[in-house]
C-alpha cells in the first residue's frame, strides 16, 4: 500500500434516511414515481481526514449523527452524497451487540465473524485461540451466544474486532457495557492498538476516556461538524456547551456521564475508608490557608497492582474546582506492593474561599485512566471565612504601584 | 468470490447444522420429512384417487412421486428460505461489510444439498433395483444447474424486495402452494386435459420434473423446446435477480 497522507477521508459526506409513513407509501412511490417520503438528514456535508495511527473521537449528543458516520466509515451503509474513502481493512463494533448468530456458539461465531471480516481460513484458525483467550469466556465459548449476557457479547465482539489486525478500528459505545475489569482491559487494548500504529475511530459519552487515546475529537451536532481539533480543546468546548444546556434544565451532562463510568462491583481495587485527619465531628470546618489532610484506605486484589489515587473538589453546582491526581503530583509514581494501602492526601494550604465543597475520591489504574472505584463525599469541605471575596479560590497575588 | 469461499462454506454448514440443533432426532429429520410427504401423497393420490401411471416408466406411485418431490424440495425450500435470508441475518447486514448476496447463495445451496442427500439415497435404491436411465444423466445434470440458477435468481429478487416489503413472504407462500399443484409432481402430465396442456408446457418446473424423472424413473424425456424455454427462464431469473439485488443491496442496512 502506498503512503497516502490519510487512512480515512470524508468529503462532503451526506447521509439522508428516507422515512416512509407506512409500507403502502413505498409501493405507491415505486409505482407512481412520486415522492412519498420525508427525508431525515443524519449527516450534512461532513469533511474530515484521519491520518494513519491517529485516534479520533466522535462526540455529540444522541442523534447527532455519530453512529451514522461510523457506519459509513465501516462501509455498512452508503452515503447519499459525497464520498468516504477508507484505505485498508476495517473492523467495527457498532452499537451494542454485534454480528453474531444467537444459536451458534461463541467459537462458531468467531469463525463466522472473522470470515465475514474477510479473513482467510488459516488466518482464522491461527487467531482463534488468542480471541478465545482474550474474551475470557471460559466454558461459555462453546455455549450458544443467546445465553450470553450483553457484557459477554461485547467482550467477544471486541476480542474479534481487535484481533483481526484491522487498519481502522471503529468502536461505537462498546465500553458502556461490561464490568469495570473489562472496560479497563478494552481501554488498554485500544491504547496499545494506537501505540502500535493502528487507526482508531471512537465514539463515547465517556469524555474522560476519550482524551486518553484520541489525539483529535470531532464534535457533531444535528449531522454537522461543530468543532474538529485537539481533543482537550474540543472536549472542553463540548463540556461548556453541555453545562449551558444543563443550566437550561436539560437532563444530561458531563458530570452525570462521568458518574456512569464508575463501576466498583467486582473491581480489582476498592476504597475501604476515607476520613479527614485533624478534624473531628460530623461537620468539620476549615479556613482559608489551613492545611488539609484526608486519609484513604483501599484494598486491591493483587499486590502487584499499581494504583493511582485521585480526588475531585466540586462546588455546590457540580463545577469541578480542582482535580488532585497522584499521577500529576509528587513523583507521579503509583501505589503498589501491597493489597492494602493507607494513603494521605495533603493540601498544604487550602486556597478555597467560603463555601461547601464536595469531594470525590478515586482509585485509578496505572495510567490514571480507568476508574476502579470512587467515593463521593458531599460537603466534605466546609470552608468558613471572615473575608468577603467572591469566587472559589484565593490566588496568591498583589497589586503594585508602578 | 474466491475470497468469500470459506465464508460461503461456513454459512452453508451453519445453515445445515442449525436446522436440527437442539432436536432429539437431529439429522434424521432430513429423512423423516420427505418420507412423510411421500406417504401422505401416495395414500391420497394413488390409494384414494387412483392416479394412472401409464407410460411413466414405473408402476410404483411412490417411485414416480419421489422423483418429482426431490426437485420441489430444493426449489420450494430454497425459494422460501432464500427470500428470508437477508432479513433473517439483519444483525450481520447492518453491522458488517460483506456482500449480502452470499446469504441467499448459502441458504439456497443448503436447500439443494439437503435435497441431494435424499436424491443420493433414492438413486442408490434405484440403481439396486434397476430402472435408472443412464442416457438421461446429462439431462439430469442440466436440470440441476438450471434449477439452481432459477432458484437463486428468483430468491435474490425476492430477498431484496422482502427487505422493503414484508408482504413478499406471505404472497410467496400462496404462490408456491399454487405452483406445487400446477406442476405435475403428484400426478403425471398425461392426465392434464388437452386445453390446459400449454400451461404444463410453459411451466419451467414441469420440464425440471420431467428431466428428473427421465433419469431416475425412466419416463419419457421432455421436448427440446421445453428445455430451451426452461433455460431462457432460468437465465432471465438469474440476470434480473442479480440486477435487482445489486441496485437495492446498498439500502439494506438503512432499512433493517
Amino acid at each position: 500500500m502506498n503512503e497516502a497522507p490519510f487512512v480515512v477521508r470524508a468529503r462532503g459526506l451526506t447521509k439522508h434516511y428516507r422515512l416512509y409513513p407506512g409500507p403502502a407509501a413505498r409501493v405507491l412511490e415505486w409505482v407512481t414515481r412520486r415522492r412519498r417520503h420525508e427525508l431525515h438528514e443524519a449527516l450534512h456535508e461532513l469533511d474530515f481526514e484521519q491520518a494513519r495511527g491517529e485516534g479520533i473521537a466522535i462526540i455529540g449528543e444522541n442523534g447527532a449523527g455519530k453512529s451514522t458516520l461510523l457506519k459509513l466509515v465501516a462501509g455498512v451503509t452508503q452515503p447519499t452524497r459525497g464520498e468516504i474513502e477508507v484505505l485498508g481493512r476495517t473492523a467495527a463494533i457498532l452499537e451494542l451487540g454485534s454480528g453474531f448468530h444467537p444459536h451458534f456458539t461463541g467459537r462458531q461465531n468467531i469463525r463466522l465473524n472473522a470470515a465475514l471480516l474477510g479473513l482467510a481460513e488459516d488466518e482464522i484458525r491461527r487467531r482463534e485461540p488468542e480471541i478465545v483467550d482474550w474474551s475470557e469466556l471460559g466454558s461459555f465459548i462453546d455455549r450458544p451466544v443467546r445465553e450470553y449476557s450483553s457484557g459477554m457479547v461485547v467482550r467477544l465482539g471486541f476480542s474479534i474486532a481487535t484481533q483481526v489486525d484491522p487498519d481502522v478500528l471503529i468502536v461505537d459505545e462498546a465500553l458502556s457495557v461490561g464490568d469495570g475489569y473489562f472496560q479497563k482491559k478494552s481501554m488498554d487494548r485500544m491504547v496499545r492498538f494506537i501505540e502500535s500504529g493502528g487507526t482508531l475511530l471512537f465514539c463515547s459519552h465517556a469524555l474522560y476516556a476519550i482524551s486518553a487515546f484520541c489525539q483529535r475529537a470531532l464534535w457533531l451536532r444535528n449531522g454537522r461538524r461543530v468543532a474538529f481539533g485537539p481533543t482537550h480543546e474540543v472536549v472542553r468546548e463540548y463540556e461548556t456547551y453541555l453545562m449551558g444546556r444543563n443550566a437550561n434544565g436539560a437532563p444530561t451532562g458531563s458530570a452525570a456521564d462521568r458518574r456512569e463510568t464508575a463501576i466498583s462491583e467486582g473491581a480489582p481495587a476498592h476504597i475501604v475508608e476515607v476520613r479527614a485527619l485533624d478534624r473531628s465531628g460530623a461537620r468539620p470546618v476549615w479556613h482559608l490557608g489551613e492545611p488539609v489532610r484526608f486519609e484513604m484506605t483501599f484494598a486491591t486484589d493483587d499486590p502487584a497492582r499499581a494504583i493511582h489515587c485521585g480526588a475531585l473538589i466540586e462546588a455546590e453546582d457540580g463545577t469541578v474546582v480542582a482535580s488532585l491526581g497522584s499521577q500529576s503530583s509528587g513523583d507521579g509514581e503509583t501505589f503498589t506492593g501491597s493489597v492494602r494501602h493507607r494513603v494521605v492526601l495533603e493540601i498544604e494550604s487550602l486556597p478555597l474561599l467560603k463555601g461547601s465543597y464536595s469531594m470525590t475520591f478515586l482509585l485509578l489504574d496505572e495510567r490514571g485512566l480507568h476508574v476502579y472505584d470512587r467515593r463521593d463525599i458531599r460537603q466534605a469541605l466546609l470552608v468558613e471565612s471572615e473575608h468577603f471575596e467572591s469566587g472559589f479560590v484565593r490566588i496568591p497575588h498583589c497589586w503594585r504601584h508602578e | 468470490m474466491i475470497r468469500y469461499r470459506f465464508l460461503l462454506r461456513e454459512l452453508v454448514l451453519r445453515d445445515l447444522k442449525i436446522r436440527y440443533a437442539g432436536s432429539l432426532l437431529g439429522f434424521l429429520w432430513a429423512f423423516v420429512h420427505p418420507l412423510w410427504q411421500l406417504a401422505i401423497y401416495s395414500v391420497v393420490f394413488s390409494g384414494i384417487l387412483r392416479t394412472p401411471l401409464e407410460g411413466q416408466g414405473t408402476k410404483s406411485f411412490p417411485v414416480f412421486l419421489f422423483a418429482g418431490l426431490l426437485m420441489w424440495m430444493a426449489f420450494g425450500e430454497g425459494l422460501s428460505r432464500g427470500t428470508a435470508a437477508v432479513v433473517e441475518s439483519a444483525n450481520l447486514v447492518s453491522k458488517l461489510r460483506f456482500p449480502s448476496s452470499i446469504l441467499v447463495v448459502a441458504v439456497t445451496l443448503s436447500a439443494l444439498l439437503h435435497a441431494s442427500i435424499a436424491t443420493g439415497v433414492f438413486l442408490i435404491m434405484r440403481i439396486a433395483i434397476g430402472g435408472v436411465a443412464w442416457p438421461a444423466l446429462p439431462g439430469f445434470v442440466i436440470a440441476v444447474v438450471l434449477q439452481y440458477s432459477l432458484t437463486v435468481g428468483v430468491a435474490w429478487l425476492l430477498a431484496a424486495l422482502y427487505v422493503f416489503l414484508r408482504d413478499v413472504q406471505q404472497v410467496l407462500t400462496l404462490v408456491l402452494s399454487a405452483i406445487f399443484y400446477l406442476t405435475p409432481i403428484v400426478y403425471p402430465p398425461a392426465i392434464v386435459p388437452k386445453r390446459f396442456q400449454w400451461i404444463i408446457g410453459l411451466n419451467p418446473l414441469s420440464t425440471l420434473v420431467a428431466l428428473y424423472r427421465a433419469f431416475l424413473v425412466g419416463s419419457p424425456p421432455p421436448a427440446w423446446s421445453a428445455v430451451l424455454v426452461l433455460a431462457v427462464v432460468s437465465a432471465l431469473a438469474l440476470v434480473s435477480g442479480i440486477v435487482v439485488f445489486r441496485r437495492l443491496s446498498g439500502l439494506f442496512a438503512d432499512e433493517l
